[in-house]
């Protein structure tokens, strides 16, 4: 599983039968600071994710088979959860961190003071 | 799964049994930048991936495609496949903050 940000949708009229089951995201995969890490991938949604959300997607394709429903599906990212709020510090949904963002060393000082 | 350009074919000579009638596809992946909608050539720098063909994608329209096990996953036989293109892209909207 991996913390990523739904930065765009695609639409896709040729598909594959188990992608007609959700909503087809980019998703940037993060880092710890939660800086963009990797290429954008695409992950199925079925629990209606907006733009800029940080979501929990599951990069392993048997979970996603199961979860989707179809054993023939080609699908590997799925996204599993809407996060919230995330443990390190807290950050706001759809607001970005600030430029100086504490390396994880320096203590766990809230990104984003909570207002 | 990952998004790609259809920039050719391949047309396979002697190949593993299970792999007859495929249809092979030479894609080239997008960078972030013609994710955002930057002109697809010059083509993007990374390794150019051999795609088995599941949608009929011509050349430069943009599919995705899954690799690794996933990709094995739709044929009914065991097949030696590691990228298989699963959807034919028809608009990107794309937005980073």
């Amino acid at each position: 599983m991996q913390l990523a940000r739904i930065d765009g949708t695609i639409t896709s009229t040729a598909c594959h039968p188990s992608m007609r089951k959700g909503r087809t995201v980019i998703c940037q995969p993060l880092d710890l600071e939660g800086r963009p890490d990797g290429a954008p991938v695409l992950a199925l949604d079925q629990l209606g994710a907006g733009l800029h959300q940080m979501v929990m997607i599951s990069t392993d394709g048997s979970e996603t088979r199961t979860l989707v429903g179809d054993e023939r599906s080609p699908l590997r990212n799925y996204i599993q959860a809407i996060v919230d709020e995330r443990g390190a510090g807290s950050w706001e949904r759809g607001v970005n961190p600030p430029a100086s963002v504490p390396t994880p060393t320096s203590g766990s000082k809230p990104l984003v003071p909570r207002s | 799964m990952r998004l790609g350009t259809v920039i050719g074919k391949v047309t396979l000579g002697i190949s593993d049994s299970a792999l007859k009638g495929g249809r092979f596809l030479l894609v080239q992946p997008l960078s972030r930048e013609q994710f955002a909608g930057a002109p697809l050539l010059p083509l993007a720098k990374g390794a150019t991936v051999v795609v088995y063909d599941g949608v009929g994608a011509g050349e430069g329209q943009i599919v995705g495609f899954s690799e690794g096990a996933e990709a094995a996953v739709p044929f009914p036989v065991a097949t030696p496949i590691d990228a298989y293109a699963s959807c034919l892209i028809d608009q990107i909207h794309y937005s980073p903050p």
